[in-house]
C-alpha cells in the first residue's frame, strides 16, 4: 500500500491502493499476531493465486490473528520507494513488513527467489536469517518450490512442506503461545528466537534449515544432516486429509484492476493420479481428493454473490478427471448463467475432452482452450507417461472445433529423455492433423482458425521420476525449437511460442540445487536481479558472473550428471512418494513403458498408500471417464 | 430465465450519482466500469447484457475522469432489463459500491434512443493550490488577467492534429475561493465547438503567475450539469 502522494507519480496505481473489495482489515489492537503473505511477484501474478487466496481466508478467520497481503511493486514505485525511505507494507493497512510477526512468502516458481529477498529488503527485514535481530518477524516459506527448499536455506527461518491449510494454525498456535512468553520484541534474545524455532520444529511438516548442518557428499553436493535434537531426520510432507471439508475462500478479494486469472476459482479436487513422470504437482497434492457437487455448486454461487466476477473458474490439475465433472458444469450453468457468469477451465488433457462437455463450458461464453497433449509421438508419450493417444487429440479437437472454437491452444514439451528428431517432426505431424480437422469442421469460418502452440522445455524436478536427468544442452534445444519452426512456417494457422533456453537453464539450477545456491541467488539480487520470471528482466550474464564469482560455471553446472543411487539434496524432505517407486518409474521410461493411472490399474505402491488412507485405493473414486 | 426483456415502450435506465473520492480517484476508468461490473452482480439487480460471446452490463459513463482525479456527482447510466423502482436499485447498489465509489442517488428513467448524458454541457472544478508555493494575491491577479481577456489561445493536441484554440468563449466562470484553502473553482464549457479542458486553464494561469505551472494539490470535478 503506497500513501496517495507516491500514487500521483507511479504507473498503475490501483496495484498499489489496497482496501478491495472483500479485503479484510481488523483492528491491529484486538488481534496478536499480524502475518504478512506475500507472493514474489508482482500484484497482478499474485491475486491470481488461488492458494493465498486459500491462506488469506484461513489466517484472517482466526480472531487472534490478521493477515495483509503484500505483492512486489513495479521498478518506477521501487524507485521512488528507495528515494523516500518508504519501506514495502501490506495492502490493508501499510503496516511495513518489519512490523508483522510473521512474514510467510509462498514459493511457486524458482525464478522468483531472487524477488524473494528484494522483498524482505524493501520490506526493512535483514536477508539472511542468521543475521536477523530477535524482534524481527519470522520468515516462513511455502509452496511447491519446498519440494526443495535448500538453495534459500540461508534466508528462511522456516518451511512448511505441503499442503497449508491446516499447518499454518499450528504454526499460529505455537507462535502465540511463545510471543506469551516474550511479549516484548525490543527484548527479546536470540535465544529466544531459537527457542521458537525448536518449537516450531516439532510441528509435523515444518523444517527448520538452521537446525541442519549442510555435509558434503561424494558427487560434491551439500546434503544436509540433523544437527540438534529438534531436527527430525525426514521431514513429512503435510496432507490436508478431509479435503472435501477443507476451508474455501467464498469471499476472496476482488482486484482493483483486471489481473492474469481476473475471475472467482473453485477448487473441485487436489492432486492427479495420471502420473506424468515430469510433473512435480502430481506428486505433491498426491492423492487425488474430490469435493462434491453440492459443496461445489454453494460454494461457486456464494463467491459470485459475493465478488460479483463474471467468470468462474474450476480449478484442479485436470478437471474432466473429477467423477462427477458433467453434474458440476451442468450445475453451475444452471445456478449461475441467469447472472451471464461463464464457467472457465485450465490446460486440459485430451482423453476425456468430449464433445459434451466441449459444449456444456461453450453454452455461456467462449472462453480460451488449452489441450496438453504434450510429446508428438506416442512412443515419446510412453517414455513420459502421458497415456493419451493421437486419436485422443484427433477426437478432442474435433469435439473442440464442433463446440465452435476457432482458437485453441496445445501445450507440447521438448528436451525429453530419449527424444529424437523424429519426435519433434511428430509434433508438427500431428498439429498438421489438428489444422486439418480445424479447417474442415469450420468450414467457412477456416480462415479464423488459429492454433496457438507452447514449446515448453523439461525441466527436471526434484521428488519426480525425472529427477536424476541430465538437463538438456541449450544449443540442442534451440535447434530442435529451430526445426519445429521451420516445419510450420509455411502455415499461417500456427502461432509457436516458447521460452528461452538460458532462463531454462537457471531454473534447473535453482530446482535441484544445493545450499551453496544461497550466496550465488544473493549476489544477482546485489546486481539487481529481480522479478525475473519476466523474460526483459531475466539477465543470463548476471547468473553466468555469480557463478564466476565463487569459482564455478554455470553451463557446466547445469550440465551435471546424476544417478540412481546418489544423495540428493532433497532427501530430508519426504513427500510420501518412496524413491523405489521414482527409480522403478524412471527405469520404465528408459524402457518406453507407461505406467496406467492407478484409479485405473490399481495401486502401484507409490509410498503414499503406508501414510493414509488413499481414495483411489478406498474406492471412493472411480476411474476417469475416458482416460 | 428471470430476466425477461421489458416491452420496447417500458425500457428503463437507471441514472446513477457517485462520488469518487479519497484513494480510489486513482482508479482508472476502465477499473471504475469493471467495478460497477461487479457491484451490480453482487446487488443482483436486473441490468440490460449486450449480446454476442462476451455479455457485459450496458454501462454509460459521462466523460471519463482521468486518474487522480475526484469527482463529487459522477453519473453513471445502467440500462435496466426489468421493472425495478428507484428506491430498490439505491438500496441494494448502495450496499455494494465499494469505499470510495460512493452512491448519491439513483432514479430509474424511461431510456431514450440517445446517450443519457447527451445534453450534459457544462462542468464544475474545484482546483487545490499549494497555498506554500503561490500566493493567493499572486492567484487572483492571475484570474482577473484571465478573465479581462477577450480571447485566449492555446495550442491543443489531439490524437490526429495540433491545433490552436480559444479557451476563453468556454471558460464561464473563474474565481479564487475565499476559504481558508487556497482553491481555484470554475464552470468549464463541455460543448465540441468551446470545449476547455482544466489543464489548460492551469496551464495559462501558470503562465500568468510566472510560474511555469501551477502547484496542483487535488483536481475535483464537483459536477457535470446542463447549462
Amino acid at each position: 500500500m503506497l500513501p496517495e502522494r507516491v500514487l500521483a507519480e507511479v504507473q498503475g496505481p490501483a496495484r498499489y491502493l489496497g482496501g478491495e473489495y472483500n479485503a479484510v482489515v481488523k483492528d491491529p489492537a484486538q488481534v496478536r499476531i499480524h502475518f504478512a503473505l506475500c507472493y514474489p511477484d508482482v500484484y497482478e501474478i499474485g491475486m491470481s493465486h488461488l492458494g493465498s487466496q486459500i491462506l488469506y481466508h484461513v489466517i484472517n478467520s482466526r480472531p487472534e490473528a490478521v493477515c495483509e497481503r503484500v505483492f512486489y511493486p513495479q521498478a518506477d514505485a521501487v524507485e521512488l520507494m528507495r528515494q523516500r525511505g518508504l519501506l514495502l507494507s501490506g495492502l490493508e493497512t501499510g503496516q511495513p513488513l518489519v512490523d508483522f510477526d510473521i512474514v510467510g512468502i509462498t514459493l511457486q516458481y524458482e525464478l522468483t527467489y531472487t524477488t524473494v529477498l528484494a522483498m524482505l529488503e524493501l520490506g526493512g527485514v535483514a536477508i539472511r536469517s542468521d543475521q536477523r535481530q530477535p524482534g524481527e518477524p519470522l520468515v516462513l516459506g511455502g509452496g511447491v518450490c519446498t519440494c526443495n527448499p535448500e538453495p534459500l536455506a540461508g534466508f528462511f527461518d522456516a518451511f512448511l512442506i505441503g499442503e497449508g491449510e491446516e499447518a499454518v494454525g499450528e504454526i499460529l498456535n505455537t507462535y502465540d503461545r511463545w510471543q506469551q512468553d516474550h511479549p516484548n520484541r525490543e527484548t527479546r534474545s536470540s535465544s529466544d528466537r531459537e527457542e521458537l524455532l525448536r518449537e516450531l520444529a516439532a510441528i509435523p511438516g515444518l523444517y527448520v534449515p538452521s537446525l541442519y548442518e549442510p555435509e558434503e557428499s561424494g558427487e560434491g553436493l551439500l546434503i544436509p544432516r540433523p544437527a540438534a535434537p529438534e531436527a527430525r531426520p525426514t521431514v513429512k510432507r503435510r496432507i490436508v486429509e478431509d479435503f472435501a471439508h477443507a476451508a474455501i475462500p467464498k469471499a476472496p478479494v476482488v482486484p482493483w484492476t483486471e489481473i492474469v486469472h481476473d475471475r472467482g476459482q473453485i477448487e473441485i479436487a487436489r492432486g492427479c493420479t495420471r502420473g506424468c513422470r515430469f510433473c512435480q504437482a502430481g506428486i505433491f497434492y498426491r492423492p487425488t481428493r474430490e469435493r462434491s457437487v453440492e459443496t461445489i455448486r454453494e460454494a461457486a454461487t456464494q463467491i459470485i454473490a459475493n465478488t460479483g466476477f463474471d467468470e468462474i473458474s474450476l480449478a484442479a490439475l485436470n478437471c474432466p478427471d473429477h467423477n462427477c465433472i458433467n453434474e458440476i458444469i451442468d450445475g453451475l450453468h444452471e445456478d449461475l448463467s441467469g447472472q451471464r457468469v461463464s464457467i472457465g477451465l485450465p490446460s486440459l488433457r485430451i482423453d476425456n475432452f468430449s464433445i459434451e462437455l466441449a459444449e456444456k463450458v461453450q453454452r455461456v461464453r467462449k472462453a480460451g482452450l488449452t489441450l496438453a497433449p504434450e510429446a508428438g509421438s506416442q512412443r515419446l508419450r510412453d517414455v513420459i507417461n502421458k497415456g493419451v493417444t493421437d486419436q485422443d487429440l484427433r477426437n478432442a479437437t474435433e469435439a473442440a472445433f464442433e463446440a465452435g472454437w476457432e482458437t485453441i491452444k496445445l501445450y507440447f514439451m521438448i528436451g525429453l529423455p530419449t527424444e529424437t528428431d523424429q519426435d519433434i517432426l511428430a509434433i508438427a505431424d500431428l498439429l498438421e492433423q489438428v489444422a486439418q480437422i480445424g479447417r474442415a469442421k469450420l468450414g467457412r469460418r477456416r480462415r479464423h482458425l488459429q492454433i496457438n502452440v507452447s514449446l515448453a522445455t523439461l525441466i527436471p524436478k526434484p521428488h519426480t521420476p525425472f529427477q536424476w536427468l541430465q538437463v538438456s544442452d541449450p544449443a540442442e534445444l534451440s535447434r530442435k525449437q529451430d526445426l519445429l519452426r521451420q516445419r510450420l512456417n509455411k502455415q499461417k494457422e500456427f502461432k509457436l511460442s516458447y521460452p528461452d533456453s538460458q532462463s531454462m537453464l537457471v531454473e534447473s539450477l535453482l530446482s535441484r540445487g544445493d545450499r551453496s545456491l544461497g550466496p550465488i541467488i544473493e549476489q544477482v539480487y546485489a546486481e539487481g536481479g529481480v522479478l525475473e520470471a519476466w523474460h526483459e528482466n531475466f539477465s543470463y550474464a548476471r547468473w553466468e558472473q555469480a557463478f564466476a564469482a565463487v569459482g564455478k560455471d554455470l553451463a557446466t553446472e547445469a550440465q551435471r550428471q546424476w544417478n540412481l543411487n546418489q544423495q540428493l539434496p532433497w532427501d530430508h524432505i519426504d513427500l510420501g512418494v518412496s524413491r523405489q517407486f521414482l527409480q522403478r518409474e524412471y527405469a520404465r521410461a528408459q524402457q518406453g513403458l507407461a505406467t496406467p493411472d492407478c484409479r485405473v490399474a490399481g495401486c502401484h505402491g507409490c509410498g503414499l498408500e503406508e501414510l493414509l488412507p488413499c481414495p483411489a485405493m478406498m474406492g471412493t473414486l472411480q476411474p476417469p471417464r475416458g482416460g | 430465465m428471470s430476466n425477461q426483456p421489458a416491452s420496447e415502450k417500458q425500457r428503463t435506465y437507471a441514472r446513477v450519482e457517485y462520488e469518487k473520492v479519497g484513494r480510489l480517484r486513482f482508479l482508472g476508468h476502465l477499473d471504475v466500469a469493471t467495478a460497477f461490473d461487479r457491484a451490480l452482480r453482487r446487488a443482483k439487480l436486473p441490468v440490460a447484457y449486450s449480446k454476442g460471446f462476451h455479455p457485459r452490463a450496458k454501462l454509460t459513463f459521462v466523460r471519463p475522469l482521468p486518474v487522480g482525479v475526484a469527482g463529487l456527482h459522477e453519473l453513471c447510466g445502467v440500462d435496466l432489463a426489468e421493472d425495478i423502482d428507484s428506491a430498490a436499485v439505491g438500496k441494494r447498489l448502495h450496499k455494494q459500491l465499494p469505499r470510495g465509489l460512493n452512491l448519491l442517488s439513483a432514479q430509474v428513467l424511461p431510456r431514450q434512443k440517445r446517450s443519457p448524458f447527451a445534453d450534459l454541457n457544462q462542468v464544475d472544478y474545484a482546483i487545490d493550490i499549494d497555498p506554500d508555493k503561490v500566493g493567493a494575491d499572486e492567484l487572483a491577479k492571475a484570474v482577473r488577467d484571465f478573465l479581462e481577456r477577450d480571447s485566449i489561445n492555446i495550442r491543443r493536441e489531439t490524437k490526429s492534429s495540433l491545433c490552436t484554440v480559444d479557451i476563453r468563449p468556454g471558460t464561464h466562470k473563474l474565481a479564487v475561493a475565499s476559504s481558508q484553502e487556497l482553491q481555484l473553482q470554475m464552470s468549464l464549457s463541455l460543448a465540441q465547438d468551446d470545449l476547455v479542458k482544466p489543464a489548460e486553464v492551469l496551464q495559462v494561469l501558470g503562465r500568468l503567475t510566472g510560474h511555469t505551472s501551477l502547484p496542483v494539490k487535488l483536481i475535483t470535478r464537483v459536477k457535470l450539469y446542463v447549462a
